[in-house]
């Protein structure tokens, strides 16, 4: 009764009026075409690692995180002791048609095999050998998906009508990305009756000991695309792998001005 | 001054009789230490001096036992996974196991068996408390009759033959076959030593028969080489050595994991005609059943009920419900010892053995805390929320 009251008392119509004539509204909702979310383009994501939440605390951002609309987590991003968000994001990688579940039972899978091989070979090991031998699973990935990492990837450049391809720098992300993707094509091709976890579980042990097939750069398209650039200039012959970045920026620049 | 001899009084008091023997001076030899220094380990390997003092503790089963007891089931595989990565076979020592052990060690053996059925939930350890209990009867000299996992007969049987002797029964030739190499692998030493023969002339066709004052072992190699007559050979031995038991030629002991698959509704043994036997028309199902019943003496029966024996989930992991009216009344009476999820400190003690064994390395009281919330305390999930660590 009472909001039917109010639904005819004037003062309310007018209200409602206004703020679907005011166009300064429209504008501050922005609506896009094609956006499925659930939320509006103002929410913010959350914070839910404690460590950032920690960070956080005190600075200005935390104070507008406050009074922020924030979204729900998502169903991977946990502040378990034990999440890693690298460990996150290959899960996706792994994952085909959606199936993150299995994506993520093959990547535990991967995990336990690498840390059984290290395992059995930590005990069988005599004591002195045992110090210092990596058994961590997740710090074997790291350090293997590192070790994988490209320095150079090749741009398309046009100069004079032609174009080029040139070596040229990559970001750590994109870098991170191709290894990723690398190592996990090295695991998909594979003989009928080895399973992912086995394969990627020695993949990821071969490169963690730098004997991949992958880090020497002889069987893969981009790495073979890249070895071939290298090869056709002469004055790119000299560079390999172990170059760091700031020696190859001012190569690569050398480079296109001999284009 | 009143103060510290209360203290001193307290101190004395805690200090067990044992080690104030060891400091006494009238002690002539260097008494070894008995406890390795760690907290979770016990270095008493002999399951017949297990009690309540080495409760929630790991004790490691010797290798040649190891090989000798589980190489044909026994463990499950994700166990055995463990065994090979950790390079020891431990097991630990808990309450269910305990209380059965003491059982055993008080029974007045004159007496009709009794029947001790294991139950709760899956991944609590059912068969590995079955596991050490086996290792009991190894150690006092007792025939092991043990069946890993009797499910496996009726879920997945390697090959079915309608039975030639029994009519309207079926055989599981190798399945039988292969219990038979089991069996021996446990119990060849000690049938060597007690020189059971056997009691009966028994038939096996018109041509092969055993006559009686055979020994036995001549029985079972004869079922190992003749895979066709193993299913009748093994309820022959069955009913020889409870002959034997009753006479008190030997001790017997009973082990059966999965047993509430004896009294399901639903197996996958197919007779040729595609129609479903269950497990009362199988021959198999005869010489299990004779043994858990009470009509014998000098032995005990183990038996576990398990929700996975059956497949699918069931409402209740209680016997009652598990083994069905005719299970219930068959066992009846028996005795029910339920194994449960970790207590905290043994939840504890493992966490500390996964980090001797490096199997899980700098978990912090944070990471325990997590562990222990998502695994609910059960073993089995324990290990796998482990796995990936």
């Amino acid at each position: 009764m009472a909001a039917l009251k109010m639904f005819h008392s004037r003062q309310f119509a007018a209200a409602t009026v206004r703020s679907l004539l005011s166009i300064n509204r429209w504008s501050e909702i922005n609506i896009k075409k094609n956006d499925y979310s659930v939320y509006p383009p103002y929410y913010v994501r959350p914070v839910y690692k404690k460590e950032q939440q920690a960070a956080l605390k005190g600075t200005e951002e935390a104070e507008h995180l406050a009074h922020a609309p924030i979204k729900a987590a998502r169903n991977n991003e946990t502040s378990s002791v034990f999440h890693d968000e690298f460990l996150r994001q290959f899960t996706n990688y792994i994952m085909k048609k959606g199936n993150k579940i299995l994506a993520r039972r093959l990547l535990e899978k991967s995990l336990e095999n690498v840390k059984r091989i290290q395992l059995e070979r930590y005990h069988k090991a005599e004591p002195q050998d045992k110090v210092g031998m990596e058994l961590d699973p997740k710090i074997i990935m790291h350090k293997a998906i590192a070790n994988c990492k490209p320095l150079l990837k090749l741009e398309r450049i046009k100069r004079g009508g032609a174009t080029y391809q040139v070596p040229i720098p990559v970001t750590d992300k994109n870098a991170q990305w191709v290894a990723s993707k690398w190592m996990l094509e090295a695991a998909r091709d594979k003989e009928s009756n080895a399973h992912l976890p086995e394969k990627l579980a020695y993949e990821l042990l071969d490169a963690f000991n730098n004997q991949n097939g992958l880090i020497l750069g002889t069987c893969y398209q981009e790495e073979t695309g890249f070895t071939q650039a290298m090869r056709s200039k002469s004055s790119l012959c000299s560079l390999q792998m172990e170059l760091n970045i700031d020696h190859v920026n001012s190569l690569h620049r050398q480079a296109i001005v001999n284009f | 001054m009143a103060f510290n001899t209360l203290k001193v009084e307290n101190f004395l008091r805690r200090v067990s009789a044992a080690s104030i023997k060891k400091y006494a001076t009238a002690s002539e030899a260097v008494q070894v230490q008995e406890e390795p220094p760690v907290h979770f380990r016990t270095a008493e390997s002999n399951p017949v001096n297990h009690t309540t003092q080495h409760q929630e503790r790991f004790y490691t089963i010797p290798n040649d036992v190891y090989k000798k007891l589980y190489s044909g089931g026994g463990l499950p595989k994700e166990f055995m996974k463990q065994v090979k990565t950790f390079n020891e076979c431990c097991f630990l020592t808990r309450s269910p196991t305990i209380e059965i052990l003491s059982y055993l060690r008080n029974t007045n053996y004159n007496k009709p068996v009794n029947r001790y059925v294991l139950y709760g939930p899956s991944g609590c350890g059912k068969t590995l408390s079955m596991a050490h209990i086996l290792h009991y009867g190894l150690a006092t000299q007792k025939v092991l009759i043990h069946i890993p996992w009797a499910p496996n007969w009726f879920r997945h049987p390697k090959e079915v033959a309608n039975s030639t002797t029994r009519e309207g029964y079926v055989d599981l030739p190798i399945d039988a076959a292969a219990w038979l190499i089991h069996f021996k692998n446990q119990n060849s030493q000690l049938l060597e030593q007690l020189k059971l023969t056997t009691d009966k002339e028994y038939t096996w066709s018109l041509r092969e028969s055993t006559p009686r004052g055979v020994p036995l072992m001549q029985l079972i190699d004869l079922g190992i080489n003749r895979v066709r007559y193993a299913s009748e050979i093994i309820i022959a031995l069955t009913s020889e050595l409870k002959e034997a038991s009753i006479a008190g030629k030997c001790q017997t002991l009973v082990m059966i994991d999965g047993y509430n698959i004896f009294f399901t509704d639903r197996t996958r043994v197919f007779t040729d005609a595609k129609a479903m036997v269950l497990p009362d028309k199988v021959s198999l199902t005869i010489a299990a059943l004779e043994m858990t019943k009470y009509d014998w003496c000098n032995g005990a029966v183990v038996v576990s009920v398990d929700q996975l024996a059956v497949g699918g989930k069931k409402e209740s992991d209680l016997p009652r419900l598990l083994l069905g009216k005719a299970g219930f009344e068959h066992l009846d009476p028996f005795m029910p010892v339920s194994v449960n999820p970790y207590t905290d400190s043994e939840f504890y003690n493992v966490m500390d053995y996964f980090k001797d064994r490096r199997w899980v390395r700098n978990c912090d009281d944070e990471g325990l805390q997590e562990l222990k919330l998502l695994s609910a305390k059960n073993g089995f999930k324990l290990m796998n929320l482990c796995a990936a660590l």
